[in-house]
């Protein structure tokens, strides 16, 4: 990067001396003498102009804001000795800064001895600038070979908006043949253009990274890297307007600048405000309209200051306006990044957004401006920390991307890994006992969670039945239930009553806790119809459509000295039993009114899979496992 | 989506003059929930013999919040003299509590003036 203005220069040295035989006069040689106010007379070649002031180095001030803005500069150029017709006389200015709208905005008459040889922009009384760059202006008319230097005056205008800053400006000067000249200034421009070849190149970098960065943010859908890849398109895009004066081929006006320049600063500003909004995810909803409202008024009033053509008291009050708007975006834009600096989070990130509003306040506040930061022409110290600080929130956001990314397969395969426990939870195939019809409804919820119910043939050719449901949800409500049904399978082999196996489960359970807990609700069924129940926090069964009330104990693995009691009834041949899981009495509707313990007892005597679609069609919320068993006693089967 | 759950505390005096303090939920009892629960019912001066648990506040109450709560009840049964109550539940909550043995554990009334008549 350091290497291109040396570059640059070799390219000039071999140009110059083939192209540039004669050099403009530097203005220190020309006795420049200068005038703040306006008269026509002042064109003429025999006017004295001895009592003006003579422009030290060839500099003068600019005319104040409040005045007409119109300066004359007078000087003398010396003549070429054999060359009195086709000759132009060329322009140059040492103080051409094309680092903005509003540094070169201005409008100039030029006279050679008295007669007008071009105008450059419109001067008063209907004023039009433009954005003034080096120039080389035909003289159409022949200078007299006996003289061998001819009087120059420029008649020139300044807009207001470069007059509130104050300043000066200073011009070198070179009559000689039009050829010579014209070519001088082709390689002018051309040297001008590569000039901003280096940083532009920067930001044509910047741009594509910002275009890779749409792609990224199109695949992971992160929203902060669609506002920050619009950023750093968006900056290249508003340099490039800084650089038209430069590439366009004829002189811009400055309200085709200034308003392109206002466009790409209120996108910018705006997709700013935007992106630490859902980078630190601001919620404080004033600070948001605040700094809106900031980018706006700057934006207004400098669109407003620049159609203004007079240095008027209301315009001073808008330059003062765009001032304090810049300020307070780049001051609460800076202590947003200063906070999330200290107290986090995205520390990294705000250390990287911090830049930008600290190089711009540097530039506004400090007057420290320096171009051609390290070598690179027309680099500033805003494109600078802009450059920085967009590399580094690249590198950051990328890498939180893929970070996001990788976690995001993480969860796919705990996902993945949870159905897989999931489905050990509930039998693939009901078992077949003689005495029972048995249906089952079991409808996973979207996000896994920890039903399960097994039915287990006992010897004695009693059944039973456990239906129960992990709080939480997830891989580790899922194994958590592998785990009861594992200690269960264990348990049924030992011939224990419902009360003693949910105790045996609740002491396994509390030993490994971590705060969760288990409902879970254990039938014994002999043939005969004697059912014997105990409850752990599940609900309660229904019985030919009516719940049975039944005693219920802590669910499990809270503490390990809960007691569960038993209950006990007979079924009649025909009787209906009904279990559920509470994802049934807690769908929710978008009302968020829950299907609720009254609809259920309702649904309860019809079919598993009826219960089951009711509650998913209410608004399903959890798993909905369903289970019904008519009994019809051994004898009536085989009947 | 779950609503933040927020705690208040005030001072009451029940009907037999006993100080009671209240904590009032507003919001959904989950998981999330267990720092502001804990953290409220720790903040309660350790003078105070009763606690009332108003849920008048609270809409939706998940399996996790409900283990919350009896993390509590138990954690108070075990170490302290003083009794709970809840109030301010709707009829499905209150079936929920007592389906989960919470009856055992903390007194259940329907408003506010019975709880602090029974204390």
């Amino acid at each position: 990067m350091r290497r291109s203005p040396l570059l640059l220069l070799l390219i000039l040295g071999a140009i110059a001396p083939n192209t540039a035989p004669a050099q403009s006069s530097p203005a220190s040689q020309q006795n420049v003498r200068y005038y703040l106010g306006d008269n026509p007379a002042w064109a003429s070649p025999s006017f004295d102009d001895s009592s003006w002031p003579v422009a030290p180095d060839g500099v003068w001030p600019l005319p104040s804001f409040r005045s007409e803005g119109i300066v004359w500069v007078r000087f003398r150029v010396p003549v070429p000795a054999r060359c009195t017709a086709g000759l132009a006389l060329r322009l140059v200015r040492p103080y051409l800064r094309p680092v903005g709208p509003y540094s070169n905005a201005a409008s100039e008459q030029i006279f050679l001895d008295g007669a007008l040889i071009g105008h450059i922009g419109k001067l008063p009384p209907a004023p039009q600038a433009v954005i003034l760059q080096n120039s080389t202006v035909a003289v159409a008319t022949t200078v007299p070979p006996q003289e061998s230097f001819a009087t120059v005056a420029l008649r020139l205008w300044y807009h207001p908006h470069v007059r509130y800053g104050g300043g000066a400006d200073s011009i070198r000067s070179q009559l000689a043949s039009a050829a010579v000249l014209n070519e001088r200034q082709r390689v002018d421009r051309l040297v001008l253009i590569l000039s901003w070849l280096p940083v532009l190149s920067l930001n044509a970098l910047l741009a594509l990274i910002g275009i890779g960065l749409l792609g990224l943010w199109y695949w992971s859908r992160r929203r902060e890297l669609l506002w920050f890849s619009l950023l750093l398109v968006l900056y290249p895009l508003c340099e490039l307007i800084l650089a038209l004066p430069a590439l366009a081929l004829r002189p811009l006006t400055f309200h085709l600048s200034a308003g392109l320049t206002v466009l790409g600063d209120a996108t910018t500003m705006f997709v700013t405000v935007e992106f630490l909004r859902i980078i630190f995810d601001l919620r404080n909803h004033w600070l948001r309209i605040l700094l809106h409202s900031a980018w706006v008024v700057f934006n207004a009033a400098e669109l407003v200051a620049s159609f203004a053509n007079s240095g008027s008291s209301h315009i001073a009050w808008t330059m003062l306006i765009v001032t304090v708007a810049v300020s307070v975006f780049n001051l609460g834009t800076l202590l947003i990044d200063l906070r999330f600096l200290v107290t986090g989070p995205n520390r990294t990130i705000a250390a990287g957004m911090a830049v930008i509003p600290a190089a711009s306040s540097l530039i506004i506040w400090l007057h420290l401006d320096p171009t051609n930061l390290f070598g690179i022409p027309h680099l500033d110290l805003f494109d600078a920390g802009y450059l920085i600080a967009g590399a580094f929130l690249f590198v950051m956001l990328v890498r939180r991307a893929l970070a996001a990314s990788r976690q995001g397969a993480h969860l796919r395969m705990e996902l993945a890994a949870a159905r897989e426990v999931q489905q050990q939870l509930v039998p693939a195939m009901l078992p077949r006992i003689d005495a029972f019809r048995i249906e089952a409804a079991y409808l996973p919820a979207e996000e896994v969670g920890g039903d399960f119910f097994q039915i287990l043939p006992q010897r004695g050719g009693s059944t039973l039945l456990v239906i129960g449901d992990v709080s939480g949800k997830g891989l580790k409500a899922a194994m958590t239930g592998s785990v009861v049904l594992g200690a269960l399978r264990a348990l049924s082999q030992e011939c224990l009553s419902p009360a003693q196996i949910l105790s045996r489960l609740n002491q396994q359970l509390a030993a490994s806790s971590d705060g969760g807990f288990v409902t879970c609700l254990c039938a014994r069924i002999a043939t005969d119809g004697t059912l014997i129940l105990a409850n752990a926090g599940h609900l309660p069964p229904y019985r030919n459509g009516g719940e049975i009330e039944i005693d219920s104990g802590l669910p499990l693995g809270l503490t390990a000295d809960a007691a569960h009691s038993e209950c006990a009834l007979t079924l009649a041949p025909g009787d209906t039993l009904t279990f559920l899981s509470d994802g049934v009495v807690e769908a929710q509707n978008a009302a968020r009114e829950l299907f609720g313990f009254e609809r259920t007892r309702q649904i309860s005597s019809q079919s598993a899979e009826q219960i089951a679609a009711a509650a998913r069609a209410f608004g399903q919320q959890d798993d909905i496992t369903v289970l019904t068993l008519s009994f019809s006693s051994a004898e009536v089967l085989h009947a | 989506m779950q609503a933040m759950t927020t705690v208040n505390e005030r001072r009451e005096t029940a009907a037999s003059g006993m100080p009671v303090a209240l904590l009032c939920f507003e919001g959904d009892i989950s998981s999330a929930s267990k720092d502001v629960m804990l953290g409220a019912y720790d903040g309660i001066d350790k003078s105070v013999a009763r606690v009332l648990l108003d849920f008048s506040g609270v809409g939706y109450i998940n399996s996790s919040g409900i283990a919350i709560i009896i993390q509590i009840l138990l954690e108070v049964s075990r170490t302290e003299s003083r009794t709970i109550g809840i109030f301010g539940l709707s009829p499905h909550f209150q079936k929920v509590f007592t389906m989960v043995g919470i009856h055992k554990y903390a007194t259940l009334h329907n408003d506010e003036v019975s709880a602090l008549a029974v204390a």
